[in-house]
């Protein structure tokens, strides 16, 4: 008897202690309580951020943690070869590299405690207004914009949080010799055309005319990619919110896109045969030998079908990248947008020499360039995989900035809604549209979708914008 | 060795004292058996849930960096939401099948308990799924039902088989209801091992006298079953049942991993994942949590009523 009160009351102290320890724990992480070594070193950080190698870098030491989801950068040696670059300009600072298979969710169970690295690639999930409770300010946003694309999402309060390792255009890879042996001589204007192209490709040839990697489920969010470019419109996003636009309506963007989408996955004819079983790192060399005429992915991943074409012994200028034909008065468009961005760690015992490294990083590195990236550095050179843009005369521009009294919202209506446009849930109306298109079940379900969608996206745009 | 260590630690010998000795003495044996899996049961299990519970009350992302206490506000988004239980359709699948599995298991046990030849091996054979990865178990059936399209991969083993003997192949997973069929068998194929060991071990547990006895009374197969196996092993075959609706309403897995819940193999498991991890909504995966734990209690208090009523 008394062995089960004493047991019972033993367990209740450790059950006592361990709750008040998780919470305490998760206070200290939202609270931080890190001012008194943030003002101190916040002098040297900035005129580090100011120009790229400051002349005081001999002074910056220490060792530096680097978070990253480039895991195949990691083995492949590249991120070694980068330090050996920073560690010209600072010799004292040591880089050690942690890269994750499966960066989102691992990234997001680390910042629940204070230890996530020195520098790490921002979370695209945590809400904007939340970047001052995790992330070193790099400067204001007047002074930074002036130098790199992209902060306006990244920034709070006119302090940036973020800095872009590099940026993508969305559009539409091809195979160039499948598009030529199908006998197209021009390049799609419009949608119809689009389609016509995959029919001549079906007919022609024996590669499958659009693959739909339907599998790998993240791959069909690169459509939303398309989006903007095919409104043509810099403050598109910000229109859909202020002027109450429906998402699909005739003409759409969305639906024109969208509308792609459903009419080419409803035709068995132009997609591959079990959209269940593809396989993402197959589709590479296929595509580089000619198995596969057509896919939409954004601009980063011409470099990976590059290599591969390389890999597989095939000729890598095959490879060419178009713009979502949706032109608008004759004219085709296509928006950039960052890719990963790099933020400090608040919590940073070596802020100065992580915040060295974020800059130098995203200024003077390189990576970007290797990668085939638009560099997030104002008025630097186009990468070479997207000269066919200048050639079709594209206008490849930056979406406008989020007014401030409306930052953050799209992201709350978007995950309120569970409209998610860029969302890869299975019930995302994405794949509803898929299915309903490899069903065979029509344009009418397609158009009940986009009611639904409209119906729940403006219920929770009217309850949050009131 | 206990009596030992009192006799030194009491060299005097007295009563009270030596009882009180040994007193002590076994309590600090059992509390420090008891500590470490007490604390593992603590920091992984209980304090987790405790957090979860709390959670289901509160407005918060994955992150956890603004939260709000909405008190009942997420228990009423999911009682009024239809769609969140829209997917317990999907679990009668399961539960169909492992009714079927439970049978198959009951049925290759009592063949395996008797004397065969090789029964060893034929119990490694079937055991052997059970000890797979998941991941590994969702790639091999994933190669399994493929349906290739003879440009970048060709037909996977079912289908082949089915080519081989005229049939036309088949999209088994990209069909909506087949796909569920298709992984229910995956299921059943997994975790009949777990089932058939756990029979094999309860007739093994029933006396052999009685079967010896009930030889001899010239008892066939079907009788020894039905009045020495089945009322021998009840408890077993009801831990397994319960078991059983726990792992169809809760099914996870299989289906994320094969499928991604697409082609309506969505469960309500994969549902609250999705909520707390692509939707932010962690207040509101917990409260689901929440209600499927109770669910299950439910479920299970029903089951073991119906069990008892039939004594």
């Amino acid at each position: 008897m008394q062995i089960k009160k004493t047991l019972a009351a033993m367990t209740a102290v450790l059950m006592a202690g361990s709750v008040f320890t998780a919470c305490s724990s998760g206070n200290e992480g939202t609270d931080g309580t890190t001012a008194a070594e943030g003002g101190a070193t916040a002098a040297a950080g900035e005129s580090a951020a100011d120009n790229g190698a400051a002349e005081n870098s001999g002074a910056i030491s220490g060792t530096i943690k680097v978070l990253h989801h480039r895991t195949d950068r990691d083995q492949d040696g590249t991120m070694a070869k980068l330090t050996e670059g920073f560690n010209a300009l600072y010799p004292d600072v040591k880089v050690e590299y942690q890269s994750f298979t499966n960066y989102t969710d691992d990234i997001a169970t680390l910042m629940q405690s204070d230890n996530y690295g020195d520098v790490l690639m921002t979370p695209q999930a945590l809400k904007q207004a939340d970047f001052p409770n995790f992330f070193e300010s790099f400067g204001t946003y007047d002074e930074l914009s002036q130098k790199y694309y992209w902060l306006e999402n990244y920034s709070v309060d006119g302090q940036v949080y973020a800095l872009p390792t590099g940026g993508t255009a969305s559009g539409i890879l091809y195979n160039k010799k499948v598009w030529a042996d199908a006998g197209i001589t021009e390049l799609p204007k419009t949608t119809d055309e689009f389609i016509e192209c995959l029919k001549k490709i079906e007919a022609n040839t024996d590669a499958i005319p659009y693959y739909t990697n339907y599998a790998a489920g993240w791959t069909i969010c690169q459509w939303q990619s398309l989006v903007v470019g095919a409104s043509g419109d810099p403050d598109y996003n910000t229109k859909l919110l202020t002027d109450k636009l429906d998402l699909f309506s005739a003409g759409s963007p969305y639906d024109a896109v969208y509308g792609t989408l459903f009419k080419i996955y409803a035709d068995p004819t132009l997609h591959e045969e079990d959209p269940s079983t593809t396989d993402w790192e197959g589709c590479k060399p296929a595509f580089a030998q000619g198995k596969i005429g057509t896919m939409v992915l954004g601009s980063w991943a011409i470099s990976q079908f590059q290599e591969a074409a390389v890999n597989a012994g095939c000729d890598v200028a095959d490879i060419g990248y178009m713009p979502f034909p949706n032109s608008i008065d004759g004219k085709i468009y296509s928006v950039s947008s960052n890719d990963y961005m790099m933020s400090v760690n608040k919590n940073s015992s070596n802020l100065d020499a992580a915040k060295a490294y974020a800059v130098w990083f995203c200024t003077d590195s390189g990576f970007a360039q290797n990668e085939g990236e638009i560099s997030g550095l104002k008025g630097a050179p186009m990468p070479e995989t997207l000269s066919s843009f200048d050639e079709l005369g594209v206008e490849l521009f930056v979406e406008n900035p989020t007014p401030e009294e409306l930052i953050g919202k799209y992201d709350e209506i978007a995950k309120a809604s569970e409209v998610d446009p860029w969302g890869d849930a299975s019930t995302n109306f994405k794949f509803r549209m898929a299915e309903a298109a490899f069903k065979g079940e029509g344009e009418d379900s397609y158009k009940a979708i986009c009611d639904d969608v409209n119906k729940s996206w403006a219920e929770s745009r009217d309850s949050i914008l009131g | 060795m206990a009596k030992n260590k009192i006799a030194l630690s009491n060299p005097l010998g007295h009563t009270g004292k030596k009882l009180g000795g040994q007193y002590m003495n076994k309590m600090i044996t059992v509390i420090l058996f008891l500590l470490i899996p007490t604390l593992l049961l603590f920091i992984f299990t209980y304090i987790p849930a405790f957090n979860m519970f709390k959670y289901s009350f509160e407005e918060r992302d994955q992150f956890g960096a603004t939260v709000k206490f909405i008190g009942f506000e997420n228990y009423k988004t999911i009682f009024t939401t239809p769609e969140y239980f829209s997917t317990f359709k999907n679990s009668l699948y399961y539960l169909v099948g492992s009714f079927i599995q439970l049978a198959l298991a009951l049925f290759l046990a009592t063949i395996l308990c008797s004397k065969i030849r090789a029964s060893n091996f034929f119990k490694g054979v079937l055991f052997f799924p059970y000890m797979i990865n998941t991941v590994a178990v969702a790639v091999i059936f994933r190669r399994f039902f493929q349906r290739g399209d003879g440009i970048t991969n060709t037909d996977g083993t079912l289908n082949s088989i089915i080519t081989l003997f005229g049939g036309d192949p088949v999209k088994f997973l990209s069909t909506e209801g087949l796909v569920n069929v298709c992984l229910v068998f995956v299921s059943i194929w997994r975790y009949i091992g777990f089932d058939l060991v756990m029979f094999i071990g309860a007739i093994q547990s029933v006396s052999p006298d009685i079967y010896e006895a009930a030889e001899l009374d010239g008892a066939n197969r079907w009788q020894v079953f039905k009045y020495i196996i089945a009322p021998g092993i009840r408890p077993i075959i009801l831990l397994q049942m319960i078991l059983a609706v726990k792992g169809a309403i809760s099914v996870y897995e299989i289906p994320y991993i094969i499928t991604g819940g697409k082609f309506g193999s969505s469960t309500f498991v994969i549902q609250t994942t999705e909520t707390a991890f692509k939707f932010q909504k962690v207040g509101l995966a917990s409260a689901m949590a929440v209600v499927l734990t109770i669910i299950i209690i439910i479920v299970t208090i029903i089951q073991k009523l119906a069990f008892k009523e039939e004594k």
